[in-house]
């Protein structure tokens, strides 16, 4: 197996979806309606080939192959800015784009027979390529402005994915607030990449280091990115998108809040853990978010009363946990810990119809009471304080209510003054120029 | 419902008359002083609760599936006027929209002629002048009805008339009539836009209309532009479900035997203090219970505080309930029924939900308003007479009804001259026409027709097939089967009969008149298997033959520990056991596969193992302590049963040396909606069960003696069989077959060979219908493709369940059999010969029409409006607190069926075709109250039937009416699959000849 073989695969299996994408798309354009099995066999064909030139590039790697960057041009120049088309292979990017793959061909088959006869059925192919593609920027992309366009595709998606059922009020109004949750959080993520520019030049992640940075910077970046990544991951106080989330055909609910686009957020921070493993300050930072998530998600998950919830709770919870491993430094369990979890996850969320035959089934035999064992945990919350305990979970620790009612009357209430101040300005203006005009 | 329903329903609430109009709005000071105001204000409570009680929707748990009719409580009026008055009340569709219909007509589903009976029927003709010129009133109807014009509402019509056509081009479906004058007068450009004007014009509304105000949320909406649901919705859905959770959350709510009322309160207290919303929500919780108040206290305070008046309680109570049916109506159904809660049910009192609900509206109301919201006197105005609507809004209802005008216009040729020359009566008349005939009525016309078409086939292929019913000729039959009434038996009775016309076929409530609790070894909990109107008395369990616990294979024994693991569908939700599970992620999933896939021959291991014995003897050790039902039936229970079952379905003579009892049921994946393809008549259960303790009961020679003193005798070489079939994949099961004596081996044995080649024709018949089956299947692969389908996880359709039904027929097989009837009917058998008194046909009719009722209204409900009636797409279902499905994260919960199941429906009326006079059936209808009035409202659709005089009467506007054929000719074929073969839409009847030869 030659270098050059290995890198075909890698970018051929990376921009197929977007090709299986597009194939789709101007089919639609010119031909209205296709056949359902159509799309169907396009995107069977899509990932069974991008998952093979995975399994190439995985068994390079196993086989001892380095890791290796590839450059496949600049998409674009400004001045002393480019945007370079690199990617980085090693066992982080084989590892997650053969996840990404494998998941999205199994979602994809599932699909095709669940959203038979589906207003939307096209729409979520479509989509769903898109996702591929998005996740394997991110995966894949060496710079870490590559990675950002990854980052938002991903994020779009996601949010046209919960929006999917479009005739009813609440998908919409939920894929809205996780999209401004992402923005809200993307901003890190842009800041620390243009940071980087500015103070090194350079964006790529192959190069990353501590090196020719004084450590305020290293921290502001580091800190930027840790803001970047917390909202994918659904990390405290940004959780409660992740249930809210739900609201996608089943499949969808299960790839993107059960595997892929949850756990792009520990990714991105072993992808740039170089610049803040020798920050104590930034690794505490990311192991109080972590413990504080893995916590939130425990209580408020526990009482949620449908299945859907309680998965997003659980999945918080998780990532939350990989944020720990990340922070202590145990990459590599982190990186099991991801494809097991998205593997595991998936397959709930896929099963969560079943949970009344599941539940019906489970007391074979007889004995054994209908009902989940309450968690041991609870045994250390003194029994009076129980109630004031089940209201703070049930009501997600008044997060979205702090929110809504002081965080965000608070961001805008300075906008709002600037808003006034111009159209009062503006009026002024009219009425000066006002007598010219009529 | 008694007939005090009808006033309830109307919402005229005669207010008591010691009350006088004044007192709607005393002080505080003066109510403590009138206590007789006050229990005169409770009782009007009471009566509102009642009647949203009736109201809201009636749907079990899903476990407990039943089919019942949407519009149950409506029962008690015309089918025609309660559809609309539902509509008006749920925002919900009557009908299908026109656009259907007029789809239908074109495709020839409807014929002219059906139209034009329909109108002959329904519209007292007359001359109608319009603009100068005669119409019959029929033939203008008739032509508004075929003219496919555009339904827009008011905000498309604004898009239709600048960017779109509406007033730049003469519609393509001008009649030809009018296109002549039309085009006369000059293009469309020049002319349409004038008739608009006029048109909007001239229709402008006559009488001031009103916006309706109902309930808080209006009146805020209004006065502020908040939404008060948006807080109060996602906040009570997420207490309501925790609090009716039946066990899935591992953090249960505490203190709910309280009731849900004291026991959300006592939580709100320990709200966050410091935001505005939780700590206003923290003081009144608060201060509500320190002041010791009951919900119906509390409710009664609210509605003074509203200011309320008497005759709106009712009214106000049901609008607040309504905003969240689903919710409210499952408190309604665990207060009724909590036996068939999954879990543990908490106290479910419906005064406690309305409680908490007016609770969280005033607060979001105080919250969005501030000082302002202490001020209702404005409201209880509203409530009474509504509000003003916006200039807007009434420029949008006077283009709307404008449109109406315009479009007759061009319907009736009137051009804009002549519409401006016409006189004032004249316009008025013209008016009140398009009134009279808005789109409901015209949608009722529609309706009318497209089950004429249907009801006109069906007659005349029953007629038609009876000449060869004559010629066949009776012969001892080999065995006789009896199957559930369910439509999707027909065609396995059917493939039965043409495989071996020794085959004699029966159709019986698949319960086989046992009403039992079931226990099963493989469940947990039990579960009623009899219809949903009785409360059964008995229970049967199942129990492992003594000493036979050992031998288990291997590969069960590990899927069944890793049941306890329960890494699936519920599992590793917690830290450890989900960290654990997590980073072992495939670890987990291929014993959870394994695990899947053992666990496919559950059923069979479930129904067939011979090691499971039923109780079907009374047991008093078995019952449980404190009075719940027995465990067992005692020999005179057993006889009155296997009797009345025998006698109702005309068995009680010339019996075959094997008699197989078939129960039914459905399997599939990954489908919460499962019970809903099981047996209506076991309560959504599998009539498996019911079919093996009733074989048991009939081979026992006691009950045989018991039975021959009844004057039924069952000959010693007679052997009862019980069966199982699963109408998902077409597997067939026989219990007990080491108890069958050795005499009837050899016709076991071609029995089971004959089902064996009748489940495969079935599974045949059946994939025609489903798009991912091609058509050229072979009958191997016909049964494969079924069987995957009830195994796939991803397959939201596993089976059609009862999509297709619209047919009843009860009465003898004889006439029958032999037709192909497309899985559409609903048999039961009954002979008219053996009931001299129709005691009963009354009986039978009593129960079997309310059942298919309840099937049908639902599928035509959920089918017209999937929004409100039913419970729109699966896949964003997500199943909360084991009762039922929210869409996605959250909100109300969703009742009826979803879109999947009715997709294949035609929305029509279930068609009864009894063998019976016409005599007869008005005797029973006036006996019997509850179907009388069924059959008369037109619920139900029904007919008589005489085989031997060739002669069918349909009851129609209060009278049987005598069929007159239209066609005296039925396609004739030489088997099922000949009619069927190729073909995906739905079939006429026709008959078959297989079915129909004589005996070897």
């Amino acid at each position: 197996m030659s270098p050059t073989l290995v890198k075909q695969c890698f970018v051929f299996a990376t921009f197929l979806p977007l090709v299986s994408m597009a194939t789709i798309a101007v089919a639609l354009a010119i031909a209205q309606k296709l056949p359902e099995h159509y799309v169907h066999r396009i995107t069977a064909l899509t990932f069974v080939a991008a998952t093979c030139c995975m399994a190439v590039v995985d068994a390079w790697l196993v086989l001892g192959g380095e890791p290796m960057t590839l450059h496949l041009g600049t998409a674009f120049s400004l001045r002393s800015y480019h945007f370079d088309l690199d990617f980085i292979i090693d066992g982080l990017s084989a590892t997650y784009l053969s996840l990404n793959f494998l998941l999205c061909g199994l979602i994809g088959a599932f699909s095709a027979r669940y959203l038979h006869r589906e207003e939307g059925f096209f729409r979520f192919f479509i989509q769903l390529d898109l996702l591929a593609f998005g996740v394997s920027l991110i995966g894949g992309g060496d710079g870490l402005d590559l990675v950002f366009a990854g980052w938002e595709i991903v994020g779009l998606m996601s949010a046209l994915l919960i929006a999917f059922f479009v005739d009813r009020k609440s998908p919409v109004e939920n894929g809205l607030l996780t999209y401004a949750y992402y923005r809200a959080s993307d901003v890190g993520l842009l800041f620390a990449v243009v940071i980087l520019h500015h103070s090194v030049a350079d964006g790529h992640i192959s190069k990353l280091s501590v090196e020719g940075l004084s450590p305020g910077l290293t921290v502001m970046i580091g800190a930027a990115l840790i803001v970047g990544a917390m909202a994918k991951g659904a990390i405290f106080p940004f959780t409660s998108w992740l249930p809210r989330a739900m609201e996608g055909p089943t499949s969808s609910s299960a790839i993107f809040y059960g595997a892929l686009s949850i756990h792009a957020s520990p990714f991105l921070l072993l992808r740039v853990a170089p610049i803040f493993m020798d920050s104590p300050l930034l690794r505490a930072m990311i192991f109080i978010l972590g413990l504080l998530t893995v916590v939130f998600s425990l209580t408020v998950g526990r009482v949620q009363a449908d299945v859907k919830r309680a998965f997003g709770y659980a999945a918080s919870g998780q990532v939350g946990l990989i944020w720990i491993e990340i922070a202590i430094g145990w990459h590599s369990l982190a990186l099991v810990h991801i494809v097991g979890h998205s593997i595991l996850r998936s397959w709930q969320l896929i099963r969560a119809p079943s949970v009344l035959s599941d539940r019906r089934r489970i007391r074979r035999g007889g004995g054994g009471a209908v009902g989940a064992s309450r968690p041991l945990w609870l045994r250390l919350i003194p029994e009076s304080q129980q109630v004031r305990f089940y209201c703070w979970s049930l009501e997600q620790w008044f997060v979205e209510d702090f929110l809504a009612e002081v965080l965000l009357p608070a961001i805008f209430r300075p906008f709002d003054l600037l808003n006034e101040w111009d159209l009062a300005w503006s009026r002024k203006l009219d009425r000066s120029a006002g007598g010219d005009e009529s | 419902m008694g007939p005090g329903k009808k006033a309830a329903l109307s919402g005229d609430m005669a207010s008591p008359a010691d009350e006088s109009e004044s007192s709607c709005r005393l002080s505080d000071d003066h109510r403590e002083s009138s206590s007789s105001r006050q229990s005169s204000r409770r009782s009007l409570l009471k009566r509102a609760l009642e009647r949203a009680r009736e109201l809201l929707p009636a749907q079990r748990p899903l476990e407990s599936f039943v089919h019942h009719n949407t519009l149950h409580a409506f029962e008690g009026r015309p089918f025609r006027a309660a559809v609309l008055e539902a509509a008006e009340l749920f925002g919900s569709a009557p009908f299908m929209a026109e656009k259907f219909f007029q789809e239908a007509y074109v495709s020839g589903r409807i014929h002219e002629s059906d139209v034009e009976a329909v109108l002959a029927d329904e519209v007292e003709d007359e001359a109608l002048l319009i603009a100068g010129e005669q119409w019959s009133l029929r033939k203008f109807v008739k032509t508004l009805l075929i003219a496919p014009r555009v339904t827009l509402n008011s905000r498309s019509i604004v898009w239709h008339l600048h960017e779109g056509e509406l007033v730049s081009r003469y519609p393509a479906w001008l009649p030809r009539s009018s296109v002549e004058r039309f085009h006369d007068c000059g293009p469309a450009k020049e002319v349409l836009p004038g008739l608009w004007r006029e048109c909007v014009e001239k229709a402008a509304p006559r009488r001031a209309t009103r916006r309706r105000i109902q309930r808080v949320q209006d009146y805020v909406k209004l006065r502020t532009g908040t939404d008060i649901d948006a807080r109060v919705h996602p906040f009570l859905i997420r207490w309501v479900s925790a609090y009716l959770d039946n066990g899935f959350s591992a953090w249960p709510m505490q203190g709910r035997e309280k009731g849900f009322f004291r026991c959300a309160l006592e939580h709100w207290v320990w709200a966050l203090p410091g935001l505005p919303w939780t700590a206003l929500l923290r003081t009144e919780a608060r201060s509500i219970l320190d002041r010791g108040m009951s919900p119906g206290e509390f409710v009664l305070e609210s509605l003074e505080t509203l200011s309320v008046g008497d005759e709106l309680v009712s009214d106000f109570v049901l609008r607040t309930l309504l905003a969240l049916p689903g919710w409210a109506g499952m408190f309604v159904q665990l207060n009724e029924r909590p036996d068939l809660a999954p879990g543990e049910a908490p106290p479910t009192d419906l005064i406690d939900f309305l409680a908490i609900r007016m609770f969280l509206e005033l607060l979001a109301t105080r919250h969005a308003l501030g000082a302002e919201a202490e001020d209702w006197g404005e409201f209880s105005r509203m409530l009474e007479s509504g509000a003003q609507v916006s200039s807007d809004q009434e420029l949008a209802d006077r283009q709307a009804q404008g449109l109406e005008l315009f479009q007759a216009c061009l319907i009736a040729g009137v051009i804009p001259r002549r519409l401006k020359a016409m006189t004032e009566g004249e316009l008025r008349s013209f008016l009140s026409v398009l009134d009279l005939f808005g789109d409901g009525r015209r949608r009722l016309l529609w309706q009318l027709a497209y089950e004429r078409r249907y009801r006109i086939r069906i007659f005349d292929a029953l007629l038609a097939h009876q000449p060869f019913l004559r010629e066949r000729r009776q012969a001892s039959p080999l065995c006789q089967v009896a199957c559930c009434i369910d439509d999707r038996e027909e065609s396995f009775r059917r493939h039965l009969e043409e495989i071996d016309p020794a085959f004699e076929t029966y159709g019986v409530a698949g319960f086989f008149g046992i009403a039992i609790y079931f226990e099963s070894l493989g469940e947990a909990g039990r579960r009623p298997l009899c219809p949903p109107t009785i409360v059964p008395g008995k229970v049967v369990k199942e129990r492992r033959r003594r000493g036979s616990e050992a031998p288990r294979g291997i590969l069960q024994r590990a899927g069944a520990a890793l049941d306890h693991r329960r890494m699936d569908s519920e599992g590793a939700l917690g830290l450890v056991r989900g960290t654990l599970a997590a980073i072992l992620g495939w670890g987990v999933i291929v014993p959870t596969l394994l695990r899947h896939l053992l666990s496919r021959g559950d059923e069979r291991i479930r129904f067939a193992d011979p090691d499971l014995t039923l109780t079907l003897d009374r047991e008093p050790g078995l019952d449980d302590e404190g009075g719940g039902p027995e465990v067992g039936l005692v020999l005179d229970e057993m006889v009155a049963l296997v009797a009345d079952v025998l006698k109702g379905m005309g068995l009680v003579r010339d019996f075959a040396g094997l008699v197989v009892f078939f129960g039914h049921g459905s399997s599939s994946a990954n489908n919460p909606h499962e019970a809903a393809y099981n047996c209506g008549a076991c309560g959504g259960g599998r009539g498996g069960v019911n079919a093996r303790l009733f074989a048991q009961m009939a081979n026992r020679p006691a009950v045989r003696e018991g039975l021959a003193e009844q004057g039924i005798e069952i000959p010693g070489s007679t052997w009862f069989v019980g069966g199982y079939h699963n109408t998902g994949n077409d597997g067939v099961v026989i219990f007990d077959r080491e108890l069958i004596p050795a005499e009837h081996t050899s016709t076991v044995e071609a029995l089971l060979s004959d089902l064996e080649e009748v489940r495969r024709s079935n599974a045949h018949e059946r994939c025609r219908r489903f798009l991912s089956a091609p058509l050229d299947l072979s009958r191997d692969q016909a049964l494969a493709h079924v069987s995957s389908r009830c195994e796939d996880l991803s397959q939201p359709r596993p089976e059609c369940g009862h999509a297709t039904n619209a047919l009843s027929l009860l009465g003898r097989r004889a006439w029958s059999r032999g037709l192909f009837l497309d899985r559409r009917a609903f048999l039961t058998s009954y002979d008219p010969a053996m009931d001299s008194d129709k005691v009963i046909l009354a009986g039978l009719l009593a129960s079997v029409a309310p059942v298919g009722a309840g099937i049908n209204l639902e599928y035509y409900f959920s089918f017209i409006d999937p929004r409100r009636y039913g419970c729109g797409t699966k896949l964003p279902h997500n199943v909360t607190g084991l009762l039922g499905v929210v869409d996605g994260s959250g909100g109300d919960l969703r009742t009826g069926l979803p879109r999947q199941m009715v997709e294949l429906h035609e929305p029509m009326r279930l068609l009864n075709v009894v063998e019976a006079t016409p005599e007869q059936l008005t005797t029973i209808m006036a006996a019997n109250a509850e179907l009388g009035r069924l059959i008369r409202n037109r619920w139900v659709l029904v007919a008589a039937f005489d085989p031997k005089k060739e002669t069918i009467w349909f009851y129609d506007q209060g009278a049987f009416r005598e069929h007159q054929p239209e066609q005296r000719t039925i396609p004739v074929v030489k088997d099922s699959r000949q009619h069927y073969l190729g073909r995906r839409e739905n079939l006429s009847a026709a008959s078959v000849k297989a079915g129909l030869e004589e005996s070897q």
